[in-house]
């Protein structure tokens, strides 16, 4: 790695950056310190020392049911988002009229994210559809794929086609070629898109607040619920565990990104 | 039988015919150059040879065998992209090794195979490294071996030398001929390099506009340039047009932009004809003395490019044309300085002839 020329930054620029640090991180920091309080009401800087509203996420069953739902969905969701927005983006960017295609799978970009679950409510209800879990995995996987679409597609239109050719014409065919040669090559988009298809299902309150009911409740419908009715340092603690987990995971991928 | 016979191919992009008929046969071990200028049709015709392209109309056979039906990746060829193509997240030794787990061989056999692959290009300690560790050549050199291994029907090389540097492109010119006659491996090799095609092929198809203008040994194609257009892409030629003004059964005189040039007797042609002479400037002798010979047109040197073992000057004739000559091992009769006046002179059976068609011509 070439190191980066040490430049002298203005002490001006230095304490606008610093300001801006500290105005995006200061919500993150409340949170952090909130969750370790002593007392019970939201308080900021937080009382005394305890990890009893850690120990309450993990009694209370209703939480665990919430994290495990949206667990479950957000996994589900990875998995089947990952496979059919690969797969459309690669056959996009093959396409004759790619840009017209592209625009086509990704307009639900362009939709507000409560328009997009209002109108699947209604769609479900028309249909006559049950309500369940795989009512909400449904929609996620309609709200999620466009996003993996677009960074796969960027990936492949980047990727050399012509050592996807040189597989084919040294006796793969297609299947293998692509399984060999053109996944590896898009792996750091692929797992850009695994990590943001994961947050954005696993967050998700829009979409699945239209289709949720009392036994399909996700973690972000509860936390929603939570802090409107009933005000909890748990709220706290849990958003800290996600906080930690979606860093160790940022930080592994970023390692095995440059190590590529 | 022919390694490769080519029947009547055509191309069309939409309604643009980027191929029009195009005809090649290649015997088994020939090393064949499609050469001509950039968006001529070389790299299609390759791709459709390939399979990675479906032709229009026309028919491809490699060792007999009618190719319209059978996929890309079991044609078994070798092919050598411009951009070398190498897999990014493979080693060495894992590229070339690549199309042989395809080719099902067995895992003691492919070990063999990838340690003569390497050898062959002189690889064996590289056999680790990644592609992005590789300099250019030493890439080149890879996507060589790991189409080689593969012991193809055909090697396609396309414009494999575009990206290096003079030097390493001469070198890797020879040592890809050198392999190539080893291992006596059918080749059709792609370049817009003129020098290229003649100093490395047996035969050369040259391209134009999507059809082959004439296909022949590199001497067939200097000595005997069938069109305008061979006879300019490959070296100089000096054009002379004109008309045949006199024929009786000792010889033909022209008309002509240079003044009176006479040719040798031809059948086929009648007084009227219009002609198109082509001559190349090594063919021309430069004199200090002009007589009333035939064929001896008096000129002034307007230009004087000295090369050590030749001389290239350009002269004007005195009916106003700038003709290039070629001085060899020049002396004190044909060494001329700026501006001195002399004549150029050549034999009539130097100058090829090209009988212009009417509607050519306009
Ligand atoms: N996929 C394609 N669609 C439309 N036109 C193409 C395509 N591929 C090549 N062409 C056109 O065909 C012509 C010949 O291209 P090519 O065979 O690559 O030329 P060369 O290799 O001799 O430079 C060019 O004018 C090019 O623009
Ligand atoms: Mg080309």
């Amino acid at each position: 790695m070439r190191k980066r020329k040490e430049k002298r930054v203005p002490i001006l620029l230095r304490i606008a950056v610093s300001l801006a640090l500290i105005y995006i991180l200061a919500p993150i920091l409340v949170i952090i310190g909130s969750s370790f309080a002593s007392v019970a009401n939201l308080t900021f800087p937080p009382k005394g020392f305890s990890l009893r509203w850690y120990q309450e996420y993990f009694k209370d069953t209703g939480w665990l049911n919430a994290t495990w739902i949206s667990i479950k969905l957000a996994m589900i969701a990875t998995a089947c988002t990952v496979l059919l927005g690969s797969l459309s983006a690669y056959g996009i960017e093959k396409s004759k009229h790619r840009n017209m295609w592209l625009s086509f799978f990704t307009t639900p970009l362009t939709i507000p994210t409560i328009i997009s679950g209002l109108a699947l409510l209604q769609f479900y209800n028309f249909l006559e559809v049950e309500r369940n879990f795989w009512a909400i995995l449904s929609g996620h996987i309609v709200f999620v794929t466009p996003f993996v679409t677009r960074t796969m597609y960027t990936s492949f239109y980047r990727f050399n086609h012509s050592i996807e050719e040189a597989s084919w014409v040294m006796g793969a065919g297609k299947v293998k070629t692509f399984l060999l040669i053109v996944l590896p090559a898009v792996k750091s988009g692929l797992m850009s898109s695994v990590f943001f298809a994961f947050i954005t299902s696993f967050s998700n309150l829009t979409i699945s607040i239209f289709l949720a009911t009392g036994k399909n409740i996700t973690l972000p419908i509860k936390i929603y619920t939570s802090a409107s009715f009933d005000p909890t340092p748990v709220l706290s603690a849990i958003s800290t565990i996600i906080i930690i987990i979606t860093i160790t995971v940022m930080m592994v991928m970023k390692h095995f990104g440059d190590h590529e | 039988m022919d390694a490769l016979v080519i029947k009547n191919l055509e191309k069309k992009f939409g309604d643009i015919e980027i191929l029009k008929t195009i005809n090649l046969e290649v015997k088994q071990g020939e090393f064949v150059s499609l050469l001509g200028p950039s968006g001529c049709g070389k790299t299609t015709t390759l791709r459709i040879i390939a399979g990675l392209l479906d032709a229009t109309s026309g028919e491809v056979y490699i060792n007999g065998v009618n190719v319209a039906d059978v996929p890309v990746h079991k044609r078994n060829n070798g092919m050598v992209f411009q951009n070398y193509a190498l897999f990014p997240h493979m080693t060495v030794a894992q590229n070339i090794e690549y199309g042989l787990k395809q080719h099902k061989i067995s895992r003691a056999e492919r070990r063999k195979k990838v340690r003569e692959g390497m050898e062959l290009v002189h690889l064996e300690y590289l056999a680790g490294r990644y592609p992005k560790q590789l300099s250019g050549g030493q890439q080149q050199r890879v996507a060589l071996a790991r189409a080689l291994v593969l012991q193809p029907n055909l090697l396609l090389l396309d414009e494999p030398l575009s990206n290096l540097d003079a030097r390493l492109r001469e070198e890797m010119q020879m040592e890809i001929r050198n392999i190539q006659k080893k291992l006596n491996v059918t080749t059709i090799f792609v370049t817009h390099d003129q020098k290229e095609a003649l100093s490395m092929s047996d035969k050369v198809a040259v391209m134009n506009k999507g059809i082959i203008e004439q296909y022949g040994t590199p001497e067939e194609l200097y000595d005997n340039p069938k069109t305008e257009f061979v006879s300019t892409f490959i070296g100089y030629s000096n054009l002379i047009r004109g008309v045949v003004s006199t024929k009786d059964e000792h010889r033909m005189l022209l008309e002509t932009n240079y003044g009176k040039v006479q040719i040798p007797l031809q059948d086929g042609l009648e007084t009227g004809s219009r002609i198109l002479g082509l001559l190349r400037p090594e063919r021309i002798r430069l004199k200090k003395t002009f007589g009333s010979d035939l064929n001896c047109i008096r000129c002034t040197v307007i230009e004087r490019v000295y090369a050590g073992s030749s001389i290239r000057y350009t002269v004007k004739t005195i009916t106003d044309q700038n003709v290039v000559v070629t001085v060899i091992a020049p002396d004190e009769s044909n060494n001329l300085s700026v501006g001195e006046e002399g004549c150029i002179q050549w034999l009539a059976q130097n100058m090829n002839l090209i009988e212009v068609n009417d509607e050519e011509t306009d």
